[in-house]
Formats: structure tokens, sequence, C-alpha cells
């Protein structure tokens, strides 16, 4: 190891061997936009170097030239701007407002492009866009933002993540996350990274624009700058905000006399004796939504500095965020400190640092949710206090009278916390060998380490409900990543012809150990004693270790003729030690091209076409996603008593089944796009269809439980699979006059799965374990990935004939155990008898279109923004149903169920009636449990008030503002469920499991700068 | 100068190409491969075979036993509880369908103990360890694998026939004829047999491991339930003529924590309380009160504790509410609230002194007992009536009655035959035979019919009187259980379900 780690920092003791070559005049000038006021931030960058600076805060720049070179001056919101050095000393350049920010600068991995030459598809944000957004996660702040990219919130726990998908569904088993790529470092977690830190996000969606990134482009590659310091003075920057949340949508659950006539209603329909004599007597009873939830406080607080020099630029912060639960029990808080700086060592040497320090913990609350809507109203939180006597603080909760425990309970009882620690840093240093070949080596390292602390204390609620020994442990688990970036770029132009050829390797590799300890029996349920020491018995630890290494080769040309057509090639060669020895290496190649039309002669004077680009493009990339020991068959240990003083044996048992056949998964796609520019920018338009193939996908299959493995699974390379889709994004910006200006921004995607092949014919891969519904998720051949699949009912029996109507063509009685009430389902094959062969796929979860709004009015000093997001065409299923919906149990129904509950000949044709014995099976997995997941949402909407500039200049403040703002206000759904965004993966989509309810948030915050 | 540069950076990224790399072995782990290759490892690998007979910290296993009683007139699912183990209660009250999670556990779980066996019956020779060590482990796990498709041939039919290791790719099995499965059985315990070591002498150390006698009571067992009287009987005969069982002469001591593997045991599920790995019994708990500490699960009916009225072993097998069971319980609570008939199985209760510390529910150390010598003798008795030598018959028959102080049987015929019945079950009442013998004797029907008619019309019993639990019996399809729906949904269309489901 310690070797490898050498080799990874090699790179950077390469910076040491310097050479100086001839530098010639220092020019300088000011840079100013329209109206003559000069323009901080604006990049200066002499062509095909790595050279440049930054200007000041009056716009001002000096730098070193040669005098055959040429500036480039660049800034976002303003046409770029070329100029050649000649003999000036003086450089002065007014830049033009550029609406079409044609120039705008984007990172396209391991190096930069402007969006005029991009050939693949690429998306890009800016910090304004959520900057005050109430959004704790980087992935939050992706939703609805951008064509092609769809964030499902997965419910609002603190500190949960949402779930990402680029141009949806890319592989089966080995999860959809996109990489993040934080200032050149590949991570997959950045949790440690505040949004507020980040200057823009750019989405590399296509194959032949993820392909620079091999192996880790599958899902696509989020690319993230962080905020770099500027030229000019410190600047002090403060931001503050303070928010509540509440639950956007409470269930509607039946109270105590409901409950207690649902129950009466069951027992009668069996013909047993109800169990409660007076349900009007009970009330409304318990309600566990209320007990259990809270409105939470959520907070972020920022402040930064930022300073630059000719020669260096530097900028920090410090954060804080911290987000209470909605379900009580549950809270999260971050720290974070983060530092990025860069010095001009010489002309030709520039060094970079960054580092970013995160502390985050956790106080894990238990999982809730599904249990507060199945609790029943009728068992009373605590105990009577008389029959408290004698208890500890965790006993005093009433038994409950279904499985599902008593959730205050629970909750008493909740003593887990896990404490992150992160540091993710990198330097690099650019290095400009000779004029048109420059040399970036960068290394970068990311260490988590996380601490799991849990304790049980001893407790009785009920036999079921008990424990007769504390215990309390604690688990380490850390994770160290190495990462080397060497990359050469030669950037030349000659003529009309412009060329950059990149070439390089990476390196990168991660160590991950756990270590865990257990202990049993401690003294008492004291808060002093909840620690390992002070356990007696029961000792019990573990300890693993897991490496990986990934190496790779890239390269890319760019070459562009005119400024007018563009052709793009990447390559990139990855060898991962996940595989097999002889399957290590992939190689994945991709090609683009581009043709900026409004160029050539016959549309140049066409003056309502401000540009028009086509697009074509085709890549492949790889995907290596899986555990490490995939490749082979692991043993266990497991234990058996013999002898006769029952000795505890260990046994060594088969655990996983490995593939020493294990492949690389192949992504290829195809991507054609057009970007289109009207009346000076004011309209844009850009749109892309995509087909995306996926071959040898890497797949658990479940295997038959004759093969002896349990509930293990075994991986493989199963399958193809093709997504095909569109995305487009249509924009209108208007200045109207010096008060008025708006912009509105709509964007939506659309990407359809199939399984083209599976393992042989007719084959299905199913997922997702339900105790009632059983598997939930259907992947057949030719069939959508995660459909739902099940029975056909066609409404419900409403007298005895009706049932014994219901006959085959030879007239025997097709559901012989149904009664009037039950659902009728369809018999499918027309055998005669209900039975598998009767199922077909009843759903889809896959939306046909996911769509987000954008828009923004600002009047004078006074802006309201906001974002709709929503989805058309995905269906939602909902297991819970078969608790809430079933009158089956003890559990508790929705409220209403009383009533709509079949009741007689001609109550209703849609809901069964209840029972206990139900031998009809109503309530197996059928269309009765699939709804329309349609919704729009009013995700964002904010009102921000800008101090006027005569204000604050007599305040001695750089600036001052302050915000209101709502999440999630409004969702517009017939869905009835808590939240119809419910995400998941790729074989189990759109299952409701009862999620952690989504938060609706009102903030209010300021920003100042000093 | 920048050309050195230049030519440092070829030379740094030629040196990337090692090919080791690359190379980042699996840690902490072993691997299967060249696994089993010496007696030490075989002698491992047979351990984790017995050790999925009851998979630590996975009580449901355990659960599966009472099914033998709740699936008779025997008892009821016993926590009165709708929801409370829902699945448990539709097995009870015969409201099955392939989804029920007791049967995809007792399928998968079998299974793992069948493959198990296979890669021990696969990759274990002679090479490096003696013939007789091969010989023994072989057994061992020819031994297994016949017990589990033993439970999965009287609760499914015929199965997936699985006698070596499959890989993934050739997973397309269909079912055997239940025929099929009984001749694979019957083949793998005479291997059994002729190479495991007799009680008499295996090694200390290794007690509670399969013996000789113990493959050849399963031989009797299996020969029984197919009516095979002449080989049950001559199987039976061979454990008794061994000469190495003897009932015990307290009936309350053959299921104790203080007898583990105690003289009438022949083959048991070996368990014992420990403080770290979960190798208990969940059984106590399950059965036990919930007033008790326990879950109240498969409760005794009124109908058997009438059928044993009067029998010595009642005391020993019942638990009436009120009833003085120990010191600690002089006026026993079942719970009657949430007690579906007022009782709670006497063999599987341990005293307070017995039970484990802590999360009872995996870790008691009530040993489980799989076949015993009295089971042996009724076996014995049931072939012998059947095929003819009636005295040989009421000699079993009469020695079980003996222990307990009971009179001799002097029957002959069928009465013969209805008095080794019901000595059945009597004797073995509440250890999970009930229902499968019903079945064999094809009266299954006839028994949960007179038990429904008893409890609705004719019982006056204060507790279970009115329980209609197994109302829902369909003699078309109940003498077997569906084949797990996940299994069917996996199968691509080669595994049928059983009729009627």
């Amino acid at each position: 190891m310690k070797a490898k780690r050498l080799f990874s920092l090699m790179g950077m003791l390469l910076t040491i061997w310097s050479a100086a070559y001839a530098q010639s005049s220092r020019i300088s000038g000011q840079v100013t936009d329209e109206t003559g006021e000069g323009i901080p931030g604006v990049t200066v960058q002499v062509k095909g170097t790595l050279r440049g600076t930054i200007t000041d805060m009056d716009g001002n720049y000096s730098i070193a030239v040669d005098e055959d070179e040429v500036l480039f001056f660049s800034s976002i919101g303003y046409a770029g701007e070329e100029i050649a050095v000649g003999g000036q000393s003086v450089i002065n350049v007014d830049l033009s407002y550029d609406v079409a920010e044609l120039e705008e600068v984007v990172v396209v991995g391991y190096g930069t492009s402007t969006k005029k030459d991009i050939t693949g598809a690429i998306s890009q944000v800016k910090a304004e866009e959520f900057e005050n957004r109430t959004v704790g996660s980087v992935q939050e702040a992706l939703a609805g933002v951008m064509a092609g990219v769809q964030v499902s919130s997965n419910g609002g726990a603190p500190g949960a993540s949402a779930t990402v998908l680029v141009r949806g569904l890319s592989s089966i088993t080995t999860g959809n996350d996109p990489i993040y790529v934080v200032d050149g470092t590949p991570l997959y977690d950045i949790e440690f990274l505040n949004p507020r830190d980040i200057e823009s996000i750019q989405v590399l969606k296509d194959a032949s624009a993820a392909s620079i990134y091999g192996s880790r482009g599958s899902n696509g590659v989020v690319i993230i700058q962080t905020k770099t310091g500027k030229n000019g003075d410190l600047s002090v920057n403060f931001n503050a905000k303070y928010g509540v949340q509440t639950t956007a949508r409470r269930p509607e659950l039946a109270g105590a006399t409901e409950y207690a006539q649902i129950r009466n209603m069951a027992a009668a329909n069996d013909g047993s004796n109800p169990p409660f004599e007076n349900p009007e007597a009970l009330g409304q009873g318990t309600d566990w939504w209320d007990e259990l939830t809270q409105s939470a406080p959520i907070q972020d607080y920022q402040i930064s500095l930022s300073k630059g020099t000719d020669d260096m630029r530097i900028a920090s912060s410090l954060s804080y965020f911290s987000q209470e639960g909605l379900i009580k029990g549950a809270d999260y808080d971050r720290l974070s400190f983060r530092l990025n700086s860069d010095f001009d060592v010489t002309d030709w040497f520039n060094l970079g640092a960054s580092v970013t320090v995160t502390q985050s913990g956790y106080t894990n609350g238990p999982d809730l949710a599904w249990d507060l809507q199945r609790l029943e109203p009728v068992t009373p939180t605590f105990l009577p206090e008389f029959e408290r006597e004698g208890r500890n603080e965790f006993s005093i909760f009433s038994p409950t009278i279904t499985d599902v425990p008593n959730a205050m309970g629970t909750l008493s009882r909740n003593f887990s916390t896990t404490d992150y620690q992160r540091l993710v840093g990198n330097i690099n240093a650019k290095i400009q060998i000779a004029k048109p070949l420059s040399l970036q080596m960068t290394y970068g390292y990311y260490g988590s380490t996380w601490e799991d602390n849990n304790f049980s204390p001893t407790y009785f609620i009920e036999p079921n409900d008990m424990s007769d020994l504390n215990s309390v442990s604690r688990s380490h688990n850390n994770r160290y990543r190495h990462i080397s970036n060497n990359i050469l770029t030669y950037d030349q132009s000659w003529g009309d012809h412009s060329l950059k050829v990149m070439g390089g390797l990476t390196y990168e590799t991660e160590t991950h150990r756990t270590l865990g300890g257990n202990g049993t029996n401690l003294p008492s349920n004291n808060e002093e004693l909840r620690y390992l020491d002070a356990a007696v018995q029961g000792f019990f630890s573990f300890g693993t270790d897991e490496n990986w290494t990934l190496l790779s080769y890239l390269g890319r040309i760019n070459y562009s003729y005119k400024d007018r057509y563009f052709l793009t090639s990447n390559f990139r060669a990855d060898g991962s030690s996940r595989f097999p020895t002889d399957n290590q290496w992939a190689v994945f190649p991709s090609v683009s091209a581009a043709w900026v039309a409004s160029e050539e002669a016959f549309l140049k004077d066409v003056s309502w076409v401000e540009f028009l680009k086509v697009r074509a493009a085709w890549g492949q990339i790889g995907n290596q996603n899986i555990p490490i020991d995939a490749r082979q068959s692991n043993l266990a240990n497991e234990y058996y008593i013999s002898g006769p003083d029952q000795q505890v044996q260990v046994g060594v048992v088969p655990a996983t089944i490995g593939n020493n056949q294990l492949l690389w998964e192949t992504i290829e796609d195809v991507n054609l796009g057009i970007d289109l520019s009207l009346f000076t920018g004011q309209l844009q338009f850009t749109f892309d269809v995509y087909e995306r193939n996926v071959r040898d996908m890497l797949l658990t299959k479940p295997l038959p439980a004759y093969l002896g493995l349990g509930f293990d699974e075994q991986w493989a390379n199963v399958g193809t699979m093709e997504t095909r889709g569109f995305e487009f994004l249509v924009e209108y910006r208007k200045v109207m006059n010096d008060n008025w200006s708006a912009k509105v921004g709509f964007n939506g995607t659309n990407a359809r799965s199939t399984m083209t092949q599976l393992n042989g014919q007719d084959d299905v891969y199913l997922d997702g374990n339900d105790q009632r519904l059983n598997l939930l998720g259907y992947t057949a051949e030719g069939g959508t990935p995660s459909a739902f699949f099940g029975w056909v009912t066609d409404g419900i029996f409403q007298n005895e004939s009706e049932v014994i109507n219901y006959t085959d063509n030879n007239g025997n009685q097709i559901q012989p155990l149904a009664q009037p009430g039950d659902f009728r389902f369809r018999d499918l094959n027309n055998d005669g008898v209900i039975n598998d062969q009767d199922r077909q796929v009843i759903g889809n979860p896959e939306a046909d279109l996911t769509f987000g709004l954008n828009y923004s009015v600002s009047y004078r000093n006074w802006t309201l923004s906001g974002l709709f997001t929503g989805s058309i065409g995905g269906e939602i299923l909902t297991p819970l149903k078969a608790y809430t919906h079933s009158g089956q149990g003890a559990y508790n129904s929705y409220a209403g169920l009383f009533n709509d509950a079949w009741n007689g000949e001609g109550s209703t044709n849609t809901q069964p009636r209840v029972s206990n014995i139900d031998r009809n099976q109503n309530f197996r997995y059928s269309d009765y449990y699939i709804e329309d997941g349609d919704f729009l949402r009013l995700t964002n909407v904010q009102l921000t008030y800008t101090l006027p500039q005569t204000w604050t200049e007599r305040l001695k403040l750089g600036s001052l503002s302050a915000f209101v703002n709502a999440e999630n206000l409004v969702t517009i759904t017939g869905y009835d469920g808590l939240d119809p965004d419910v995400g998941g993966y790729a074989t189990l989509r759109g299952v409701d499991w009862g999620n952690y309810p989504l938060p609706r948030i009102i903030s209010g915050g300021i920003n100042v700068g000093f | 100068m920048k050309h050195l540069a230049t030519i440092l950076i070829i030379i740094f990224m030629l040196a990337g190409c090692g090919e080791d790399v690359l190379d980042e072995p699996i840690l902490g782990v072993q691997t299967i491969d060249n696994y089993y290759s010496n007696a030490e490892e075989a002698n491992f690998a047979v351990v984790g075979t017995y050790a999925s007979l009851s998979p630590d910290d996975w009580w449901q296993m355990d659960f599966f036993w009472l099914i033998g009683d709740v699936c008779s007139d025997d008892a009821f699912k016993g926590n009165s509880i709708v929801g409370d183990q829902l699945d448990f209660g539709n097995m009870a009250n015969f409201n099955i369908n392939p989804n029920n999670e007791w049967l995809d556990i007792k399928w998968r779980f079998s299974f793992i103990t069948i493959t198990r066996s296979n890669l021990i019956i696969d990759n274990v020779s002679s090479e490096n360890m003696t013939e007789e060590e091969a010989n023994k482990y072989i057994a061992e796990a020819k031994f297994l694998r016949a017990f589990s498709y033993f439970e999965l041939v009287r609760n499914f039919g015929g199965v997936p026939l699985a006698i070596t290791q499959l890989s993934p790719n050739d997973a397309n099995l269909a079912r055997a004829t239940e025929q099929e499965v009984w001749d694979q059985i019957v083949l793998d315990l005479e291997d059994a047999a002729q190479h495991l070591p007799s009680k008499a002498e295996q090694p200390v150390a290794e007690q509670g491991r399969a013996t000789r006698e113990a493959a050849l009571a399963y031989l009797a067992k299996a020969h029984l339930y197919q009516e095979n009287w002449q080989e049950a009987r001559t199987y039976a005969e061979q454990v008794v003529g061994s000469g190495l069982y003897a009932l015990e002469p307290d009936f309350a001591n053959v299921w104790s924590v203080a007898n583990p593997n105690g003289m009438e045991s022949i083959f048991e599920i070996q368990h014992n309380y420990d403080d770290v790995f979960y190798v208990g019994n969940a059984l106590p708990v399950i059965t036990r009160s919930r007033a008790d500490g326990g879950w109240g699960f498969a409760t005794p009916s009124s109908h058997l504790a009438n059928f044993m009225a009067g029998d010595p072993r009642l005391a020993h097998t019942i638990i009436t509410h009120g009833d003085s069971v120990d010191a600690d319980h002089p006026d026993y609570d079942t719970q009657l609230s949430e007690n579906e008939s007022g009782r709670n199985n006497r063999k599987f209760y341990l005293p307070m002194e017995d039970r484990a510390p802590v999360d009872e529910y995996i870790t008691n150390g009530l040993n489980h007992i799989l076949i015993r010598y009295a089971d042996l003798l009724l076996i014995h008795a049931e072939a012998a009536a059947n095929s003819g030598d009636e005295a040989a018959a009421r000699n079993s028959l009469n020695q079980v009655r003996a222990r307990v102080g009971l009179e001799e049987v002097n029957a002959s015929g069928q009465d013969l035959l209805t008095s080794i019945r019901d000595e059945r079950r009597m004797e073995l009442a509440l250890e999970g035979h009930r229902f499968y013998d019903l079945k064999r004797w094809n009266l299954l029907d006839e028994a949960i019919e007179d038990f429904v008619d008893y409890n609705l019309n004719r019982s006056n019993d204060p507790y279970d009187r009115g329980n209609p639990s197994g109302e829902l019996f369909d003699a078309s399809r109940h003498y077997y259980f569906p084949v797990p729906q996940t299994e069917l949904d996996l199968s691509q269309g080669n595994i049928i379900q059983n009729p009627g489901y």
C-alpha cells in the first residue's frame, strides 16, 4: 500500500522540476461593461496557456505576456473577447452583455470548454439558482432545474439525500447515482459540501461527454466547481437562514370509534363476536401521527471571505447547517470549513490547494412513518399513572394489540447516533511546459470516518416488546481515497484551425476499514453507563478491510474549423481491481461533432437567429459498480452446539456465489441535439434526443431457493436494456426597462427504458419483498424495468348470484370461495381458476414527462422567483393499503373505510368488504394498489429584496439583501398517499412504502456583504 | 529543461503500467475454492450444515415445527391477536396461500441445508484425510440432506431434487415426483447408516451429531410414510436391537434443559445459551403464556386435553389456566384475553432457572427433539401391526404405555391400529407430528371436521368453545402446502403449483 501511495504522490514531486524561460512585457488595462462600469472577476487568460488573472473590484488587471500572444477575456453573463497583444501595453476592453452566454466556460472533465464549442449533451446550473433555497444537499438543489436530470426527494428525513437520475435508468442493480467530480476529484459522497460553497454545477449526460470518465460515467457525471477567490480587497459575506418545517400532508386515519366500527364490521362479516361493545364511546382515541410528529426548525449560516492579488487568490468559508426531524427523535447538523487557494508561483507555474473539513452528526430517528399509519387508535400512548410504578422510563408505554410496537416506546429507546468527519482536499499544479503544451497534476484526497453509537435499554412493555438485557455498541467506518490525475494539454490555433489535444493518466485507490464492538449487561440503564467499558458479557467485535484500485489512461482531441465545425473525440482505458484478472481492462471511446449553422453565410444575415447549432454524438461508457468480492465465492462462519457440555462449535458455510467470469458493463449511446438562440438571445431553446443501450448488464440475480443460498444473490453480466428519451429546455428572458426584468424557463425530461434482454427467454427479475404483496418490482424481457405485475380486478360481486354466475365456458364457478362484497378477478387465461397465470403488468412507475418550471421577476430591488416541478404519467404502487384499506388484522385503517367498504348490494364497486378471513384473497397484489402519480408542485417560491447601493454605502456595507422562502408550499395531485414523489431504484421504483413525510419549509434570511 | 519534464512525465505514465497495481485480494474471508480439502475443513463444513437446522438469529425456522400441531386438532394458532403473526394464523386456519411467509422460510432453509450437504458430498474425498473420516463426513451430509428432503416432501410433496451442487446457470429444475424424493431419502439414509458411527462409538465431543441409529430411525420413519411396513419394521428393529436407547423412566424428563441428548433421544437439534452467539431455541418463548413473558402461540386445544383425560402424560403436555406448574407459578396465568384456548404447551415450558437471561427467543438452551425412542417404538408398532405381526406391535406399544403406568393393550386388528394411532397422539402431542400423521393415515379431513364440529357444536370448554379454526379446511388441497410464490415466479414455468392453490 505504501508503494501505491508513493506512486500517487509522485505526480506532485514532479512539480519541483521547474524550468524558467523567457518572459516579456507586462500589460494592464480595465475591463468595462456597456455602461462603462468596471467588471470585477473577469477571467483574463493568455490563449493556449494556463496563464491568466482575474480583474479586481474595479475591473482592472495586469498580466505578463509575449507580443505574439492573444488575450481572452471572459466572464459569466458577458460575451467573451479575444484581443491580440501586438505591441500594446494597455488594453482596455468593453465586454457586451451576452444573454446567450455562449462563451461561458463549461467544465467538461479534465479540461474546460465554452458553451459554443460543446458537442455533447451537457447542462449547467449556477449558484444563484439555488443559493437562497432551503436545501440541505447538493442533490436537492438539482431538482427541476435541468433537462434530463430527475431528482426524487425520498421524503424529508434530516440529512437524507435525494435520488438523482440522469437520463433515466442505465443500470438495474448496480445503482444509478451519478458520480460527483468536485474540483476535479471524483467522489461518491458529497455530503461534506455545503451547497453555498458551489460556484457552478454541470452535468455530463450523454456518453460522448461522460466517456472521459469511462467506467464512472455510466450514470452521468455531475461536475461541481466550488467558489474561488476573486481579485480585489478582502470581501466578507455573511448569510443566515432560519426556517420551520411542517408536514406538507398528513395521512387521514380512522379515529378510535371508526376503528372499532371497522373491526366489528369485519367480525360480523366473518361470523365472529364483535370485539368492541360500544365504538361510539371511544371517541377519537390516540392520534399517533400527532403524538410523534412536530414542527421542526431548519437553520443555515455561513460566513465567507475572499481576497485576491496579482499572484494569489484565496476564498474561505465556515458553514453551519442543522435540521430537526418532522418525526420526533431525528436530527442532523453539519459544520464545514473550506479553504480554496491559488498561487501564481511564476508566470508558467501555478499552484492551487483546497481543503474542506466537515463534521456532521445524526441522531438516527427510528423509521416510524409506516408504523404511525398502522397503529391502532384505541391504545393510549402511555400506561395509566398507577400502572407505571416500579417501571423504568422505557416501560411506561401501553402495549399495542398488533405486532407494531408502541411507537412512543420505540422513540424513547432511540439512542442511535452517527458522527461523521470528512476531510476532502486537493493540491494541483499547472505547468506551462512550452507555449502550446501544459501539464496539470492533481493529487486529491478523500478521508471519511464515521462512528456509530447505539444503546438498547432493558425494558418491558409486553412480551413481544421487551428486553431483559441492555447492550451497547460502537463501530467505526473509515474510508481513505487517493486520487492522482496527470493531464497533458496541447492547445494550438492556426488560421481557421483550432486543435486541442489532451492525454493523461489517473489513478485512484480506496481503503475501507471497519471496526466495531458490542457488549451487554450493563449495571443499569444509567446515562453514565452506556459505554462498552461498563458491559460485563456478550463481548463481540468485528473488523473488515476492503481495497480497490482503478487505473486509467485517457485522451481527448478537440478540433474546430472556422469556429463553425467542431469535432471531439474522447478515449479512456480503465483497469479495475474489481473484476477477475483477465477481465480487468476495458476501453471506452466516443466521438461527437457539431455544426454552428448560424455562422454560415446563409444565416449570418438573418437577424433574429442569434445562434443555431446542431450536434451529433456517439460514445461508450462502462460500469464497474459491483461489490469488490463479487468475483469469488466466499465462506462465512455459523455456530452449532455439540458435546456433553453443549459447547459452541464453529461451522463454515458458503455465504456468496461468486462469478469469475464477470465483465464490465458497457453503455453505448447516440445523442442528437440542437441549440437555438433567437431575438438576440431573449429566447433560447435546447432539444436533445437520445438512445442508450446497455449490454452485459451487471445484475444480481435472485436465484431459486433450491440453489441453497437463502436470500443471497449472485452478480452476473445479464441482459441488455434500451433507454430512449428526449429532453428540452426553453428559456425566455426580457429586460423591459430599468425597473422590470423577467425570466422564465421550462425544462422537461422523458426517458423510457425497456429491458430488451434478460438471462434468457421469458426471464423475469423480481425485487422488493412485502409481507402482504410479496415481490413488488417486475422486470421482464421486453418490458419496463420495475413494472407492477399482478391480478386484475373487475368490480365487486354484489350478490350471491353474481358469484355463482361467474363461470368459465364449462359452467364451473371461477371463484368458488368468493362471497358478495369480494373482488371479481379476471380469469385472464380462461382456465376457470384464478391463479398465478392470471397476472399481468398492471402498472408502470416510469413517468412520461418530468418537468421543472423556474421563473424570476424583478422590479427594481425586488425579485420574486421560484420553481415548479412535476411529473406526468407515472404510477405508484401502495402496499400500505393492504393494512390501511383491508380492515384485516388489528391495524388501523384510513378514515372513511367504515363507510367506503362494501356493505350490501350496490354499496360500492371498488372497495371490498372488510374481513379477517378473506378466502377470496381480496388484498392480493392487484391493480387495486395502483394509483396515478401525476403531480405539480410549487417546490420553491422566494421573494428577495436587495438594499439599493446608496443605502449600503451609507451603512458602510458591500451589499445587503433579505429574503423569504417557501419550499413545497403546494402540491396538486390526485394521489392519496403522503407524497407522490416516491423515487426508488431501478428494479423497484414508484413504491410508496410509507416514506418519511415531505416537509413544507417556510424560512427567511439575510445576505450581508462587508 | 522543458524536455526533461516531458520525458519524466512519460516515464511516470509508463510506471503506472505495473500489473500488480490492480491486484487487490479480498481480505478477511476464506473462499470456497479448494475448501473441503482436509479433515478439519470438512468438519467445519459439517458443523455449518447442522447449524442450518436452526440458523442463528432466525427464529422462524423453529416456529415451523409448530405447524404440525396448529394444522391439526391438537392446537390453535394460540395468540388471539389477529395481527400478531397473521400468516401463522393463516396456516392454522387453513387460509393458506402461496405467499405465506412460513412456507417460504421452510422451503428456503431446507434447501440451504441441502446445498451445504451437497457441497460436502461433492468435494470431500479421502485424498487428504483417512477414508474413514471422509466417509463419516459424507455420511453426516447425506443424513442431513435426507432429513431436509423428508421435511420438504411431507409438507410440499414432490420438490426439485438437487443432489449435487448446482451452478446458477443450470437452475432450471422442475419438481421431482413425490416417489423420486422418497427414493433419494432412502438412498441417502442407507449410505449414512453404513458410515455413521454408532451412538456407542461416537466421539464424546461430537455428541449431538447424527449417528447410525439416527439414520436407521429415519429410515424406519421414511418407510412408514411410504407404507413400506416391512422395511419400516426392520429398520426400527435395528435401532431397538442396538440396545443403546431406553425410555426415560420419568416422562417429565423427556423435554428438559437438564437432559440434553438423554437416553431416549435419537436425534435432536442442539441448543444452548451463549453470551455472544445465538444458538438457542425459540420455541419455549414462542409457546409460553403472554402473561409469563411468552408470545402465546400454538395453544393446545380442549379437544386434545379431553382426549388425554386421565392420562398421566397430560400434566406434562398441557398447562391449563390456573394450574400449579412450579414454585414460581402456583396459579398459572395463560392470559385468557389473548389466548385462544386458555392453555399452553408444557413440553417446551421452562422453569425460571432454565430460562436464558436475555433475548430468550434466540437463546434458550432447550434441545429440540426430532426423533426419540418412544416415537420409534410406535413406528415399529404401527409397521408391525400393518405387516401382520400384532404381537410385536403390541409389545412396542405397551412399552410406551408401561413407562407412564398405563395398562397393556390387548387389542388386535383395526382396534390395535387405532390404539397405536391414539397412543401416538398422546405420547407425541405438541411435538409437531400430528398433522403429518393424520395426513398419512388419510384421516386429516375426518379429524379436522370433527375438531370444528366439536368446537362449534359439542364443546362446553370455557376457553375454546366456539372457535371456528379449521372451518376453511379443504381436503381437496390442504393435504399439501402450496409451493412458495417466489419459487414459482423464479422458475419460468418449470415448477407447477400443487392443485387448488
